[in-house]
């Protein structure tokens, strides 16, 4: 799970986090939980895998990619201190 | 013969020689005037005669304009520092263009620069904004190059393209480069040694990168009866709101309003300076502006024929930080003023930056005219 920040008002999920919803304009937010996404593009640099997920609130997030899932899986969403960690969904 | 009058140009540009290896005591503020004091001797004028300084860097810190105002021994009347990286030279250009019309100053100079003495690119590319430091430094993802691998790899998929069409890009500014003293990588560049490249973050390899320099730009800006005169110039920035893929940018929003404003369109300029931090966000603001005339880009790429980036760009000159944005404007300006690498009337030079979390959110455009 990794926690993204939604618009009390419209409930549209947003990040990196915001003041203001480029939504509607509301600036109270509530948490929700992301559990997966999809792994859209990946790369490794520096000895580290980086991945993009299209999560299923709609937000796309830059993660660590941890083992070895495939491009356009889905993967599982955690958070490491505050960072997004994406893995295989059947690991 | 047409009669000039007196009106806002640029009547000046030039470089402090880039370096990815300065020396020991090299400094910012050295940089900077170093640059300041070859754009005066290039325009012309005295120091005394400088009454607007204008300035971007990210490694000045903490000192500001202000304190440059000192370090160079000017007494000024219109000041301003823009920290917008790759769209700062625009932007400032913009600011200076309506100072001196209003005359609220007269004769002003516009510099960006960086050093980078080790580790200072690190602690930069970690400490960009917020979003860099809290979400993005942590994984670690070591600076932009991840972010843009991903770029690339939706604009591949989006356009159909293959490593080597970026190839074609950067090896044709590579040989622009070879005419341009001043650029870190001066050889001429085949495919086969672009692809085979060492990988940075694939699908980037060393060459789809740019070398990171030390090094500083300027202009000045001031009423004459010749130089180079800005038709237009708009800026467009976080256009999408960070809510898309950063396969477009503000650019192509404003591109008719920019071209309408100069009373010229795309097939008019004789070159193009684009902000080239990778090959990928090049071609989209190529793209963006109307130059790729049929909407073919590997024709645009195969046939070449319209000289972009001719000093060999950011990829073959080198990054020099702030610099960057203000690199394109300063070959753009020499070209007008000077041929020697292609005969220019008309040119367009684009900014492009500020990398908020996935891509730039920064854009801006100005379409340049001999005068």
């Amino acid at each position: 799970m990794y926690p993204l920040p939604v618009c009390v008002t419209c409930g549209h999920a947003s990040f990196p986090p915001r003041v203001v919803c480029p939504y509607c304009g509301g600036r109270e937010w509530n948490v929700a939980d992301a559990a997966g996404g999809v792994l859209e593009e990946l790369t490794e640099h520096a000895g580290v895998r980086i991945g993009s997920v299209r999560t299923e609130l709609g937000v796309v997030l830059v993660a660590r990619v941890a083992n070895d899932p495939a491009v356009d899986a889905w993967v599982l969403l955690d958070a490491d201190d505050g960072v997004p960690v994406a893995r295989p969904s059947n690991v | 013969m047409v009669r000039s009058t007196l009106d806002v140009r640029i009547v000046a540009a030039a470089e402090s020689p880039y370096s990815r290896h300065p020396p020991a005591a090299m400094t910012t503020e050295w940089l900077l005037a170093d640059a300041f004091l070859r754009v005066l001797a290039c325009a012309g004028i005295e120091r005394r005669e400088v009454d607007g300084l204008g300035l971007s860097s990210f490694t000045f810190a903490p000192d500001h304009v202000a304190d440059l105002a000192f370090r160079l021994g000017l007494r000024v009347r219109w000041l301003m520092e823009d920290t917008n990286g790759g769209a700062s030279a625009l932007n400032m250009l913009q600011h200076a263009i309506r100072a001196v019309e209003a005359d609220d100053a007269r004769v002003i100079v516009l510099l960006a620069g960086d050093h980078f003495p080790r580790d200072a690119f690190r602690a930069l590319v970690n400490n960009y904004n917020r979003a860099t430091a809290e979400y993005l430094a942590p994984i670690p993802t070591s600076g932009p190059n991840a972010v843009f691998a991903h770029l690339t790899l939706r604009h591949m998929a989006q356009r159909g393209l293959e490593r080597a069409d970026y190839g074609r890009l950067v090896i044709a500014q590579r040989s622009w480069a070879g005419r341009n003293p001043g650029a870190v990588y001066r050889d001429p560049l085949t495919m086969e040694e672009y692809l085979a490249a060492p990988v940075v973050a694939s699908p980037l390899h060393r060459y789809d990168c740019v070398p990171v320099v030390s090094g500083a730009d300027a202009i000045v800006v001031a009423k004459a009866a010749h130089g180079v005169a800005v038709r237009a110039l708009r800026s467009l920035h976080n256009a999408d709101l960070h809510q898309g893929d950063g396969l477009g940018t503000g650019l192509a929003e404003v591109a008719p309003e920019l071209w309408r404003t100069a009373g010229l369109g795309p097939e008019d300029v004789d070159a193009a300076y684009v902000y080239d931090d990778y090959p990928a966000v090049a071609l989209i603001q190529l793209e963006e502006l109307g130059l790729v005339l049929d909407g073919d880009l590997r024709r645009f790429l195969a046939e070449e024929y319209l000289p972009f980036n001719t000093s060999g760009g950011q990829l073959s000159a080198g990054q020099a930080g702030a610099a960057g944005g203000m690199h394109g404007l300063v070959e753009a300006v020499r070209q007008i003023l000077t041929g020697d690498r292609v005969r220019a009337r008309r040119v367009v030079v684009t900014g492009y930056g500020m990398v908020v979390y996935r891509y730039g959110t920064c854009v801006n455009a100005a379409v340049l005219e001999a005068t």
